[in-house]
């Protein structure tokens, strides 16, 4: 019996589909792309930076047109997220500028929504939005960013004070996500914030916490200091200073865990100005 | 049909067969069961000793304790007191805990060279008082191979130190090696000279004590002897100074031969490190090429997911700004 089943498992063995033949180069840029994929989820950007320039070098020297606009894709989020701004620009320029290789319609709208991010982040805010409505018209049904869009959308809208457009675009990108993503708990920190706006501080206080719970499940300290300080905002509104307090201290300890340096100030100016106007 | 099958010799006979291959096959894996619990020690009965470490490092959860090398207990559990020092709970076996006196010692090492740890308990010498269970032995942590090897280290630099500033004062032109070498040449050279100036002299007088006479002669004899001893003087200078010379030079040649050593040392390294870089490279590619391979085989092709490379999630996240809220 047992040579019956070894015998049948080598002659399953033996009959394997013909071997393909190796593309070295480009296996190994696929290595080096999910090493670095691996270490921006961890949060090494350097790393990332380097593993995904190394297999940019590789998919150019074969001319991989689909390895070379993810691995500029790629690239320009690894050199956003460690603060290199200029260098991300130029990697999504050469992917956007007239006269270069086409791109697919939902890669374009990666790319031009990853300029409308850039432009949010340096303030630009009209700049931001024209990218972000180029995104946006460039990403049709089967897009896989359309929800990610619609939120930068969303930040827009409340930057420039458009607070109900804010939330209902952070409402349908809220519809197209996964309950427990990280995009999601971005979604329902956009709709917090646009409710805090119009002074639904209770309210607001049910997104900011739904988010805060996603944040900790992924455990993403600086999203989560992020929703404790909104969660002392929602409640410094509705007039329980004492309970913003204990969510500005909470956040306080969570940005100094991470090195959040811009979150550590803000709580520390939320918990002094809390503390002085105690004192009036 | 179950009226036949109850009278059927044939089947009663079976199920006899069948039984006792039940009950055996349950004996076995019962008899099993109890050979793996003695084997982990489930029956053997323990006393807990204890005692305490500066750090954790190369002690473990289940790590032997030994004496004189024969196996008789194991680390049950390590924990971190108040004031940071490690506890270490070891249990020794209740029919060896005699062989350990209170006063013994507790000490970490490695079986060999670079085996495992162990713990070794080196009796202590009250062998009037044996340990009873929940006793705290002393501990020490043996030289490890590190240790070892920075003594080692800490012993050769200065070693090198030497011989560098030697070979460095042996090549430097103001030093006084170089400086003593350069004198000798020099006084040579001054010696040779009054060498000939003193034989000019003579020379000449010479001439002139055939024209003055015998008193002259007297003179020139007395001169003679004098020039007699200047010359010994100086053939005793000139068979010393090649021995100095060629002890000099000795000394100077071993210089060179130590700095030759030392080049050719480099040399052979800066030969062999892109040898060896070029093999682990080599060994990397092999291993790749042999996970390649297994991942084409079946079944691991079945269970590994062709790679791709794929995009990174756009993150909508903005970050709050300074003075944003």
């Amino acid at each position: 019996m047992f040579s019956l089943a070894a015998t049948l498992v080598w002659l399953c063995g033996c009959g394997h589909a013909p071997e393909v033949p190796t593309n070295v180069r480009l296996d190994e840029a696929i290595q080096l792309s999910q090493q670095g994929s691996l270490a921006y989820k961890r949060g090494e950007f350097a790393t990332a930076i380097g593993c995904f320039e190394s297999a940019l070098r590789l998919d150019l020297s074969i001319e991989n047109h689909e390895g070379i606009v993810n691995g500029r894709l790629n690239l320009a989020q690894a050199l956003q997220a460690a603060g290199k701004t200029g260098e991300a620009q130029r990697q999504l320029d050469f992917l956007l500028e007239q006269g270069a290789k086409p791109i697919s319609d939902a890669q374009r709208a990666r790319a031009a929504a990853a300029k409308a991010l850039l432009q949010l982040k340096q303030g630009q805010t009209a700049d931001a939005g024209r990218w972000a409505g180029q995104a946006r018209r460039d990403c049709h049904e089967t897009c896989p960013d359309a929800a990610p869009i619609l939120n930068i959308q969303s930040r827009i809208a409340l930057d420039r004070g458009d607070v109900a457009n804010a939330q209902s675009l952070a409402q349908a990108a809220l519809a197209l996500l996964e309950p427990a993503s990280d995009e999601s708990a971005t979604s329902l920190r956009l709709i917090g914030a646009a409710l805090l706006r119009q002074g639904k501080a209770n309210d607001a206080a049910g997104f900011f916490q739904r988010a805060l719970a996603i944040d900790r499940e992924l455990g993403l300290p600086a999203r989560i200091a992020d929703d404790l300080m909104q969660l002392g905002d929602a409640h410094g509104v509705s007039g329980n200073k004492g309970k913003a307090k204990d969510f500005y201290r909470r956040a306080l300890v969570v940005a100094e865990a991470a090195n959040e340096k811009t979150l550590v100030k803000l709580a520390q100016e939320k918990i002094a100005q809390l503390e002085q106007q105690k004192e009036r | 049909m179950k009226l036949f099958t109850d009278h059927d010799p044939e089947t009663l006979a079976l199920r006899r067969r069948v039984r006792v291959f039940l009950l055996a096959t349950a004996f076995l894996g019962i008899a099993a069961l109890l050979a793996v619990a003695a084997r982990q020690g489930v029956f053997t009965q323990t006393i807990p000793l204890y005692f305490f470490a500066e750090t954790a490092q190369d002690i473990n959860k289940g790590m032997a304790v030994k004496v004189i090398g024969f196996k008789i207990g194991k680390v049950e559990q390590i924990s971190i007191e108040p004031d940071n020092r490690v506890k270490v709970k070891v249990g020794v076996n209740d029919e060896y805990s005699r062989l350990i006196p209170r006063d013994s010692t507790a000490r970490v090492l490695k079986e060999g060279l670079i085996g495992a740890s162990i713990i070794e308990i080196q009796p202590g010498k009250d062998r009037s008082r044996a340990a009873a269970p929940g006793d705290v032995l002393n501990f020490e942590r043996d030289t490890g191979l590190a240790d070892l090897a920075k003594r080692l280290t800490d012993q050769v630099i200065p070693i090198l130190q030497d011989v560098k500033q030697i070979t460095a004062s042996v090549n430097d032109p103001k030093g006084n090696i170089r400086q003593a070498v350069s004198n000798i040449s020099e006084a040579t050279v001054a010696i040779r000279a009054s060498s000939e100036e003193l034989q000019q002299l003579l020379r000449q007088g010479n001439e002139k004590a055939g024209a003055i006479g015998g008193k002259v002669l007297l003179l020139l004899d007395k001169t003679d002897n004098s020039m007699a001893v200047v010359e010994k003087s100086l053939q005793t200078l000139g068979q010393s100074l090649p021995g100095i010379m060629q002890k000099v030079d000795g000394s100077l040649e071993n210089t060179r031969q130590v700095s030759e050593n030392l080049r050719k040392i480099s040399q052979e390294a800066a030969e062999q490190a892109p040898g060896l870089l070029r093999d682990g490279r080599a060994v990397a590619g092999d291993a790749r090429e042999i996970v390649g391979g297994a991942k084409k085989v079946w079944p691991i092709r079945n269970l590994v997911t062709t790679p791709q490379s794929g995009q990174l999630p756009l993150d909508s996240y903005v970050a709050p700004k300074e003075n944003a809220r």
